[in-house]
This record gives structure tokens, C-alpha cells and sequence, in this order.
């Protein structure tokens, strides 16, 4: 019987998920990938965690205890850092001892990646599979991963969304896209903008009314680090790099407006946020700016974006006068 | 140069002491109040936590008396403290206040802003003199501590508890004034004597609880509504191993008192076996520590939305389990009020009491009430 190993489909799951599927399936192990975030999911999640945390952190450890009964192993990463000098955030730092409350006496796989250990690092493995398996298997499967990765990445930065990105990459099926000529920018965390429920529902809003969705993963690191050479003191978060960075590259775009969706109550964002604001402001560029939680209903949120739509459109029109 | 800097507890004395002896002038914001904040809460963002709220307020107000320069602390990450001074710089240039930023960075950061930063302090008296004003500063800091575990120690034993925080208001007024090294540990006694004359004959040993947490809202009373002194009020006597001295002994002489670090990672080991950042690693082997030594309880005070804190806390059921020790969690900010704070400390000694009095129906005890 194969091993299952369940991936939750959170948090940095839209930058890695790739990577991890493609490696688990090379070893002969069978990942185990959850459903995207559903209502009941999120009830579970916030039952099981502290009030505290923030809403991403609750969704991840929804999907966990969703996957809790359909595999052996539940893998659950420790990003520390992805890059040197900076970090991601102190939840990801904690999550296996935060998941291991909610989740009991699961095992868990804990792939973690720190300063001195990448995440493509045979080193970050969990100890397990590195004892279970030839070290040139492991590294053959990494090379194949990384390549996924990269390739998946790619794929992000020609303007698909993760989950057709995915599509793409497993089926090969190219999904068809109209270009459009209105861009909006849409800004915040990764694990904001493409969960269908965190999100509730924005991207497919706004590509109903005819824009063309630019998101930070449209970027390349490289450009990003371009753009953030020009703080005052270099940002230790990757999230929030990435967003400051992505806000100054649309700002150059000329986008026609912003959209910032974060998570309430998360650290980093509160500080960014403001950084944000104040540039956006002496851009003169409209910046719609969202706090979600597990109490954020759709109506409301759509209400709002609607009405930044309508402000758009009127400035548009009053400058084509 | 007129500099001011945040309010964090009894962190004022030594660092005017400092500011003083290098020739500068310390204007010292006046103790956080309402109105500091008020203006916290209107400037900053609404999801900073809590201490960025009061040291922009803090530094509103001594802005407005004439400071015009600010010393603050920088970080690495990924606590949100590393940046909390580029913020509130934009914030308050915003507001249309002018002045300088100091920043204490570590040495791994950005090491120009600390040298610009020593270059400012230590540029107008000797080098001798600053050695020997940084010595007073350190040993007053020391001395302060331990006379501040002094008074939590005692007053859940004294008979009268308003004479013994006079005594200790006392204390730390002269220890402000002082300037000669040798005279510091007579304070010390002195406050010690008094606080001897007015113990009660031993009875029934006071509860003992722990204070952990993020290290500013531990140790900034005005901002934890002196959980300190209600809690000693209440005649409980409140252990913490958090100082200013032991912060600056872990982390700006690390390397000639490793053991603190030892300790923290040797005892948060099993229930968190990664750093995660701030003070979250110390909560939990504090925690730990708690556990092991047969306290009756431990109370964590985090800010709203602190990170590390919120790791710890989702850790605390594991600890709390498996040591059998109760844990109150205490999340502040800005909207709380002591009324709910003191109902819930109520609520947990009486707990505790219970719990020692071996759940033996509903007998509360008073420390009054045993004279």
C-alpha cells in the first residue's frame, strides 16, 4: 500500500505546493491534496486554533484536521526564511507545534527551510524520508521538483492564478484567456488573494467586469528586489517585501487602481500597510485597502469593490474630458 | 542635544542617568497617561500593536516639550519592533514635528545607524567618563530590579501594603537623584529595612504566580494596569525572571551570561523547538520553569496581534496539561479597561486558592481575614 501524505491547500501552499507534490509523488509516496477552503472547513479551523491568530492561520489548520483522516502523514512546513536576512512571519516559524495542538498525535512531516537550510535542500527534509530513501533518489526528485517549481513560477508570472497554473502543469491543458485592456492591481499575501473563501470570491469579480487582475506573483523576485532598494531600512518579511515591491512596479504600470486584501490582526501588514498608504497617496493612486476575517461576508465585500469600480470608472472619465 | 526615548517600566532611570552623564539633556516624556493613549491610537495604525500605539504617544508628547532627538531600538525581525521606528519616523514627519532619529540597531543590522548613534552619544564627554557613566547606569539598573523583586516579594507578607509602596515610591525617587555608585546599595537596604519592620509574622505562604509575556507590556505597569500591585494586593506574590536588567544581560552581553540562553532553549525544548521570533520562545520556558518549580499558576500579557505571543499562546494548553498548571491569558490593548482586567484576576486567584485549599468546597480566604 502506498503512503499517503497530506498537503493542506494554505498558506504558502500557492508558492510551494508544486514543489512538494512533484517531489512526494517521485518518491512513490502519494500526496494527498485538500479540497479548496469550504465554509464548514473554516468553522473547524477557527474552533481548533486561538482566537488570536490570524484568519489564514485558521484556514490552515481547517485543512488540516480535513485531511487529518484521509492520510498517514501530514506535512506541515516550518519556513523560517526562504531568503537570507529576512524572514516570513513568526506564525509560519511555530505552525508545527501550533498544529500539533489542534491536530493531536497525527505525525507530522515537518519540512522546514531556514537561514542556513533552503527549502530545496535535502538538509530541510523531514528525517524520515531522508532515512528511508537513497540520498541520489532524493536528490533526483528534488531536481525535479525545483524544476516544476520554476517552471510553475513561470507560469505565475505570465499572469495565471495558481490553481490554472497548477492545471497547467499537471494536465497541460492551457486555459484561454481574452486579453483585456483595463488592469487593476490586486496586492496582500499569497495565501489572501487565491483562497477562494479568504478572498471571497474578488478575482472573479473583477474579471467579470472586464479587468485584467495583476497580482505580486506577476513579478519576478528580481524586479521586486529592484524596486525595494529604496527603503530606508531593508524590510525583513519576504511577504511584505514582495508587496511593497509589487505596489511600487504597478504603480509604474499605471494601473488604474489598487487593491490591498489583508488579513486582520496579521503582525506585519499593520506596519505595511501604512508604508503602503503613503505612497499610494502621494502617487495619487485610488487604493482600495480590505481587512478580512472569518466574519467578512461577501455581500459587503463586493458592495465595496463595486463602489471603488465606479469611482474608477469616474475618474477615467474625467480625465478623458 | 535634547533626546527623549520610550517609556518601558523602570527603563527611564538608568537611561537619563546615561543621557544626563554623556552631557546631553533627557527630556523624559511624562508617564504614560490617557491622553498618550488618545494620541497613539488616533496616529497609528489601527493594527499595530500596542506598544508602537503608546511609544508614539510617548514621543508626541516629548516632542512637544522640546525634544529633538529620538533614541529607539532597531531588530532584525521578524517581531514587528525591527521596524516600528521607520513607521513612527513617517508617522510623525507626517505630523509635521521635526526631528532625529538615534537608532540602536544590532550589530548584524544596519551597522551605520548604530555607529551614527554612539558617535552621537559618546562624542562630547571622554571616553573614560562615558565608561564610568555606563557603569552607574548599569549598576543602578540592577539595583532598581532588585529591589523592584524586593517589593513583590513582600507585599503579599506586609501589614500595611500602602506604607510599603511608599516606601518603594520612595526607593526608586532616590535612586533617580543619585550619582555616586556606592550610595546606590544603600538604598537598597534602607528600602529593605523598611519593608523588614513592616512584615506580618509568617502564616499561610502567599500564592505564587508567574508573570510572562511580551517584555513590554510585563514590564510597563502603566500600560498593564500594575498588575503587579493588584496582584500583591490581592495577596499574591508575583515571581518574574523578565527585567530590563536581565533583557540587557541576554541580549547586549550575550556573551559573557550564555546561560540565559541556554536555559530558555534547554527548557522550551519539548513543546517548542524553534525560534519563533520576540518573546515567544522565553514564554514558553518560562512557562516551563513555572511548572517544574511547583507554582500555583502562571498569567501571559501579550498586546493584541503580537505574533510570537500568539504562537506561545496556542502552545500554552500543552504546557498547561502537562505540569497541571493553570494559565490566564491576558490579551490588552488600547480598549481595555481594569475594571475587566481586575474581574478576571479576581476570578483566577480565587481559582488558585481553591485549588490549594484542595477543592475543599468554596472557603475563600482573604489575606485581611487571617490577620
Amino acid at each position: 500500500m502506498r503512503i499517503k501524505i497530506g498537503i493542506p491547500r494554505a498558506l504558502l501552499y500557492y508558492w510551494y505546493g508544486p514543489l512538494w507534490r512533484v517531489f512526494l509523488a517521485e518518491l512513490g509516496l502519494t500526496p494527498v491534496v485538500s479540497g479548496p477552503t469550504g465554509k464548514e472547513l473554516l468553522n473547524t479551523g477557527v474552533k481548533a486554533t486561538v482566537d488570536e491568530a490570524c484568519l489564514p492561520v485558521k484556514v490552515f489548520i481547517g485543512h488540516c484536521l480535513s485531511l487529518r483522516a484521509q492520510c498517514d502523514f501530514l506535512m506541515v512546513p516550518r519556513l523560517v526564511s526562504v531568503n537570507k536576512k529576512d524572514y516570513i512571519c513568526p506564525k509560519f516559524m511555530g505552525l508545527p507545534e501550533m498544529t500539533r495542538q489542534a491536530v493531536g498525535d497525527r505525525p507530522l512531516f515537518i519540512w522546514k527551510s531556514e537561514k542556513n537550510c533552503a527549502l530545496g535542500s535535502p538538509q530541510a527534509l523531514p528525517a524520515v524520508l531522508r532515512q528511508g530513501f537513497s540520498a541520489r533518489r532524493i536528490k533526483k526528485g528534488l531536481q525535479k521538483a525545483e524544476a516544476a517549481f520554476r517552471t510553475y513560477h513561470r507560469l505565475l508570472q505570465e499572469g495565471l492564478f495558481p490553481e490554472e497554473a497548477e492545471t497547467v502543469l499537471f494536465t497541460g491543458a492551457f486555459p484561454h484567456r481574452a486579453e483585456k485592456g483595463r488592469r487593476i492591481g490586486l496586492i496582500g499575501h499569497p495565501y489572501c488573494l487565491y483562497d477562494p473563501l479568504i478572498n471571497l470570491g474578488t478575482i472573479d469579480l473583477l474579471q467579470r467586469y472586464g479587468f485584467q487582475v495583476l497580482a505580486p506573483e506577476y513579478f519576478t523576485p528580481r524586479q521586486i528586489e529592484a524596486e525595494l532598494r529604496l527603503l530606508t531600512k531593508p524590510l525583513f518579511w519576504t511577504l511584505s517585501q514582495r508587496i511593497v515591491g509589487a505596489f511600487r512596479l504597478l504603480c509604474k504600470q499605471r494601473v488604474e487602481g489598487i487593491i490591498y486584501l489583508s488579513a486582520f490582526a496579521c503582525g506585519p501588514e499593520a506596519l505595511i500597510g501604512e508604508l503602503v498608504k503613503k505612497e499610494a497617496k502621494v502617487a495619487g493612486l485610488p487604493l482600495l485597502q480590505l481587512a478580512l476575517d472569518e466574519h467578512s461576508g461577501e455581500a459587503g465585500l463586493v458592495t465595496r469593490i463595486e463602489a471603488f469600480i465606479d469611482l474608477l470608472q469616474r475618474k477615467r472619465r474625467l480625465s478623458c474630458v | 542635544m535634547r533626546l527623549t526615548f520610550p517609556h518601558m517600566g523602570l527603563l527611564s532611570l538608568p537611561v537619563e542617568t546615561l543621557l544626563n552623564g554623556l552631557g546631553h539633556e533627557a527630556v523624559l516624556a511624562p508617564p504614560t497617561n490617557k491622553r498618550t493613549f488618545e494620541l497613539g491610537a488616533k496616529y497609528a495604525p489601527e493594527g499595530a500593536c500596542l506598544p508602537f500605539k503608546i511609544n508614539l504617544g510617548n514621543f508626541i508628547e516629548a516632542l512637544e516639550q522640546g525634544a529633538e532627538g529620538i533614541l529607539m531600538g532597531g531588530g532584525l525581525g521578524p517581531c514587528r519592533f525591527g521596524y516600528y521606528a521607520q513607521i513612527q519616523r513617517q508617522i510623525l514627519a507626517d505630523l509635521g514635528y521635526k526631528f532625529q532619529l538615534f537608532l540602536f540597531e544590532p550589530l548584524g543590522g544596519e551597522r551605520q545607524e548604530l555607529s551614527r548613534t554612539l558617535r552621537l552619544l559618546l562624542g562630547k564627554v571622554p571616553l573614560s567618563r562615558a565608561a564610568a557613566v555606563f557603569r552607574l547606569a548599569w549598576q543602578k539598573i540592577r539595583w532598581i530590579d532588585q529591589g523592584n523583586a524586593l517589593l513583590r516579594f513582600m507585599l503579599p507578607r506586609c501589614i500595611d501594603q500602602g506604607k510599603a509602596q511608599r516606601s518603594y515610591e520612595q526607593f526608586l525617587a532616590a535612586m533617580r537623584r543619585e550619582e555616586k555608585m556606592k550610595n546606590l546599595s544603600f538604598h537598597y537596604r534602607q528600602l529593605a529595612a523598611e519593608l523588614r519592620a513592616n512584615r506580618r509574622p509568617e502564616g499561610e505562604p502567599p500564592l505564587r504566580v508567574k508573570l510572562i509575556g511580551e517584555i513590554y507590556m510585563v514590564l510597563e505597569p502603566r500600560v498593564n494596569f500594575h498588575l503587579e500591585m493588584l496582584l500583591g494586593e490581592m495577596g499574591v506574590e508575583v515571581v518574574r525572571n523578565m527585567s530590563i536588567s536581565q533583557w540587557l544581560e541576554e541580549h547586549l552581553f550575550g556573551f559573557f551570561y550564555p546561560h540565559h540562553r541556554r536555559r530558555t532553549i534547554l527548557l522550551s525544548e519539548p513543546f517548542l523547538s524553534a525560534f519563533v521570533g520576540g518573546h515567544g520562545r522565553e514564554t514558553i520556558a518560562e512557562m516551563v520553569d513555572a511548572g517544574v518549580n511547583r507554582l500555583d499558576g502562571v498569567i501571559q500579557v501579550l498586546p493584541f496581534t503580537c505574533m510570537p505571543e500568539i504562537v506561545a499562546q496556542s502552545i500554552t494548553p500543552a504546557v498547561s496539561a502537562a505540569y497541571q498548571l493553570p494559565i490566564l491569558t491576558l490579551v490588552l490593548d488600547e480598549h481595555s479597561a481594569e475594571a475587566g482586567v481586575r474581574t478576571r484576576l479576581e476570578a483566577f486567584v480565587d481559582l488558585l486558592r481553591r485549588r490549594r485549599t484542595g477543592n475543599k468546597g468554596a472557603r475563600r480566604v482573604f489575606p485581611g481575614a487571617l490577620g
